[in-house]
């Protein structure tokens, strides 16, 4: 039994890696420009189909990692500064849509150029390997999708509390005005967020389709929505909050598809919104935040 | 002439003007454009009624297409032929199966049905705002989906229902749009429509004055939703078919976009975008489908939206109708 | 070294800085007081850029050159010299003691000066150098204050705005506070000094203005001002 449970929290480790990724950069965004940034699951399929190009162009994979950043990061910067710089300071509402519309904007177009057939996505097939330990056995793909997103995790971390450009993203974040009274370029440390968040996303896309198998144009959608529970889970607006929101919530969803009946596993979507609905009205701060917005 | 009796006569007057407009077009045009302008009806419906939560009482409510669904699904299983019924819907309770509604009655049930799920989710949702408020009814529409595609003993699952007896057409649309706008300009012009302004502009202070809040937004609510789910009924006899997919986000965003283009909280503004959008959309679709381009006419819909926010974000009326209009239904009340 | 000719500003629709006019020279210590909503707030955010005029100009003149700062962006300002210490402290609550500092030193980039810089801050404030890892928000209200005019003197000001500086503090720690400033304008930086608590704010001015309703309407010495009846009435409650 407990083998089994072990099974499942190394699944679950998996997946919460890939909600993580995502979350992270959503809260970084949302941090510093208060707005819910629907756009960003479609990052995720940007860099999807990013990885999909590169390896059948015979790109070596430590350089389709590297090229994935980037593109994710320069998708991220123009989005951030042609659709949010504008919307800073309107009401909450406005924003929300304006970025659902340009979502919808990116999934329609990709549909439009790529199809919305479903798209096999292969890593090499070293990757489909399990490994055995302690009579769990993980696949191949698993540990790496754990492995790598926690060196991305630390480098991240590094960037933001250890470096005069993490300093200034955090107090960007905190208090515009006073950011601009110290000198920072306020419009700058905005882009750059977005772009680190972006990568971020850009390489779950990458690992996410390395783990399911299959991407199509509109693969953004739930992985931005889950993104946005993890977020809130942990605590909106704050990077810590977002990390163990995203592994919180990858263990919650195994959980429930493991423990629970076949016949209830499909509804493992609802499972998180439900959850989402009940932290927003229980606990609405989160686990991890010190301040708390007024969203009830 | 006093205020109430020239309304009802101006009322009677659009009503009878509309009503020899969809005669024409029934006797004159395509079934084709017949039909289209049945869902242009459908498309205005739905796009006043989340005026009427979104605009008026300010709630932002994603929710519309998962209640449409619900309602959809609710009233196709009612009219269904006895014997299939028992057959295809293994699941269904046997006295649901063995009967067969006409359609007004299963109408009615569909749209309490669509009235009931608002009521019970509302209880918690409403207590949100803003944009988690969005985000949580954006919840309720994976949730209706998932259940649907679930619940396969009930619903036939992702297959959804089809062979649905088409029993409705231009003219139940037609009503229905009537319905909904009647009720709708009533409402908003009534001291019922100014609470609800008033707990949208500032709720705190509107508790202050004595209006119920939470049942300002629960009534707001929970109407929008009986009429979407209405609107979803009369689709699906429309059409024929549901699936659980047939009413998402999409949808969703476009009702959002009819309604900020018109002005959110003006009716004769949803009516004027929701037809601008259908039309432009239907127009669009032999050029998708020639180009391969499918989705163009679904990013115009939103690139669109983006200008308006960035340009005009009060969209055509704002929060008012024109004022040819009001005169003639208000009088020279405000 | 500091000219403001003509000013005019409008927050919304109103305009609350009328044709304002006024100087600041080199080395002194200049103080604007003046009731609530007369514009104090209103002038030094417009001179560090986070307000547009609507006409008007603001040169400040370094040894280095001038600049108008009108037309200038906020990271500009800062980097010619003009540093604000902003109305209610603004310190950065979720950063550190050390962090917040680092903050203020952003637009410089010689690290050997920046050092020397926090050793002086350090030695102007020791409790700053004392707390330099705990998180601003846990700090006292006094103590903010310490920070936030350190955060200001790690920028490397030639000109120091300070907005209100004795809001909210306790008694002694105004007295501290202003000992600070003197101690600032005596080793060399021009100040301008908004406050309510005039009387404090005119002792220590070599010029003083009082600002009512966006324009100036007595100008003249801190001991002029201190001895004027009209100022004396309406801002020192003193006499009837």
């Amino acid at each position: 039994m407990s083998q089994y449970l072990f099974q499942q929290l190394v699944n679950g480790l998996a997946l919460g890696s890939l909600y993580a990724l995502v979350a992270i950069g959503f809260s970084m965004i949302y941090g510093i420009v208060r707005l819910i940034n629907f756009a960003h699951g479609d990052l995720v399929m940007i860099g999807a189909f990013a990885t999909l190009a590169m390896v059948a162009a015979g790109v070596p994979w430590p350089l389709v990692l590297l090229f994935v950043l980037l593109i994710g990061a320069l998708a991220g910067a123009t989005i951030g500064t042609v659709v949010f710089k504008p919307l800073i300071g309107a009401p909450q509402v406005t924003g929300f849509i304006a970025t659902l519309a340009v979502s919808i904007v990116i999934q329609n177009t990709a549909l439009m150029i790529l199809s919305g057939q479903p798209r096999n996505f292969l890593f090499p097939a070293v990757m489909r390997q399990r490994v055995d330990f302690g009579g769990v056995s993980a696949s191949v793909t698993d540990l790496t999708i754990i492995g790598l997103t926690a060196l991305m995790i630390a480098a991240l971390l590094f960037i933001v509390y250890r470096t005069r450009l993490g300093t200034a993203m955090r107090a960007t974040a905190e208090n515009v005005m006073a950011a601009r009274l110290m000198g920072i370029a306020v419009d700058r440390t905005i882009v750059v967020a977005f772009a680190i968040g972006s990568a971020l996303a850009a390489v779950a896309g990458l690992l996410w389709g390395g783990k399911f198998g299959q991407i199509d144009p509109l693969l953004g959608f739930v992985p931005g929505l889950k993104a946005f529970v993890a977020c809130v889970i942990g605590g909106v607006g704050s990077i810590g909050g977002a990390l163990l929101g995203g592994y919180l919530l990858g263990l919650a969803e195994v959980l429930f598809v493991g423990l629970m009946p076949q016949e209830v596993s499909g509804y493992r979507d609802s499972f998180v919104f439900l959850l989402l609905i009940v932290i927003l009205l229980v606990r609405p701060s989160g686990l991890f935040m010190r301040h708390v917005e007024e969203r009830a | 002439m006093n205020g109430t009796a020239s309304r009802s006569l101006a009322s009677a007057g659009a009503i009878v003007l509309g009503a020899i407009l969809v005669w024409l077009v029934q006797n004159t045009a395509s079934d084709y454009v017949v039909t289209l302008l049945a869902v242009l009806f459908l498309n205005a419906a739905l796009a006043v009624s989340l005026t009427l939560t979104n605009g008026l009482a300010g709630l932002f409510s994603l929710g519309h297409p998962a209640f449409m669904t619900i309602g959809a699904y609710v009233a196709a299983i009612l009219t269904f032929p006895a014997g299939r019924k028992e057959s295809m819907l293994s699941d269904l309770p046997l006295w649901i199966a063995q009967t067969e509604l006409s359609l007004l009655p299963a109408l009615l049930l569909a749209g309490l049905a669509g009235a009931a799920a608002a009521l019970l989710v509302g209880f918690p949702v409403l207590r949100l705002r803003g944009h988690y408020l969005a985000v949580a009814t954006l919840g309720l529409i994976v949730i209706v989906q998932n259940l649907a595609t679930n619940w396969d003993g009930i619903t036939r699952g992702g297959a959804g229902l089809s062979g649905v007896p088409r029993l409705t057409g231009i003219w139940w649309a037609f009503g229905l749009l009537a319905i909904v706008v009647m009720a709708a300009w009533r409402i908003k012009f009534s001291s019922l429509g100014r609470a609800m302004m008033a707990t949208r502009e500032n709720e705190l202070a509107a508790e202050c004055t004595g209006i119920r809040t939470v049942r300002m937004r629960m009534l707001a609510f929970v109407v929008g939703a009986f009429f979407a789910a209405l609107a979803g009924a009369m689709m699906v006899h429309l059409i024929g078919v549901v699936t659980p997919k047939s009413y998402s986000v999409l949808l969703a965003f476009n009702l959002v976009v009819m309604v900020v283009i018109g002005g959110s909280g003006s009716i004769v503004g949803a009516i004027i975008a929701a037809s601008a959008i259908t039309a432009l959309s239907e127009s669009l679709r032999p050029a998708e489908e020639s180009l391969g381009l499918y989705g163009l006419s679904q990013v115009i819909v939103a690139l669109s939206l983006i200008l308006v926010l960035y340009f005009r974000p009060q969209g055509l009326f704002g929060t008012r109708e024109p004022e040819l209009l009001r005169r003639l239904f208000e009088g020279s009340r405000r | 070294m500091l000219e403001v000719r003509g000013l005019n500003v409008f927050r919304g629709a109103t305009h609350v800085l009328k044709d304002l006019s006024f100087d600041v020279a080199a080395g002194e210590l200049a103080a604007l007081v003046g009731a609530n909503g007369a514009g104090k707030s209103t002038t030094l955010l417009t001179l560090s850029g986070l307000l547009r005029a609507r006409s008007g100009s603001a040169v400040v003149r370094t040894g280095h050159g001038s600049l108008d700062l009108l037309r200038a962006a906020p990271a500009t300002i800062v980097r010619a010299g003009v540093v604000q210490c902003p109305e209610g402290r603004q310190i950065f609550q979720s950063l550190t003691v050390a962090e917040n500092l680092a903050m203020g030193a952003f637009t410089r980039s010689d690290a050997a000066e920046i050092a020397r810089t926090t050793e002086e801050v350090h030695a102007l404030f020791p409790i700053l150098a004392e707390r330099r890892s705990t998180l601003a928000g846990a700090l006292s209200g006094g103590e903010q204050m310490m920070l936030a005019m350190g955060r200001a003197l790690l920028a490397a000001p030639r000109l120091l705005l300070l907005d209100e500086p004795s809001l909210g503090l306790a008694p002694k720690m105004v007295e501290t506070i202003f000992d600070v400033i003197v101690g600032l304008k005596a080793s060399g930086v021009t100040i301008l000094l908004i406050e309510q608590n005039a009387a404090m704010a005119l002792e220590i001015a070599d010029r003083a203005y009082v600002l009512e309703q966006g324009r100036i309407a007595i100008a003249g010495t801190g001991a002029e001002l201190a001895g004027n009846d009209e100022v004396r009435r309406v801002y020192l409650g003193i006499g009837a």
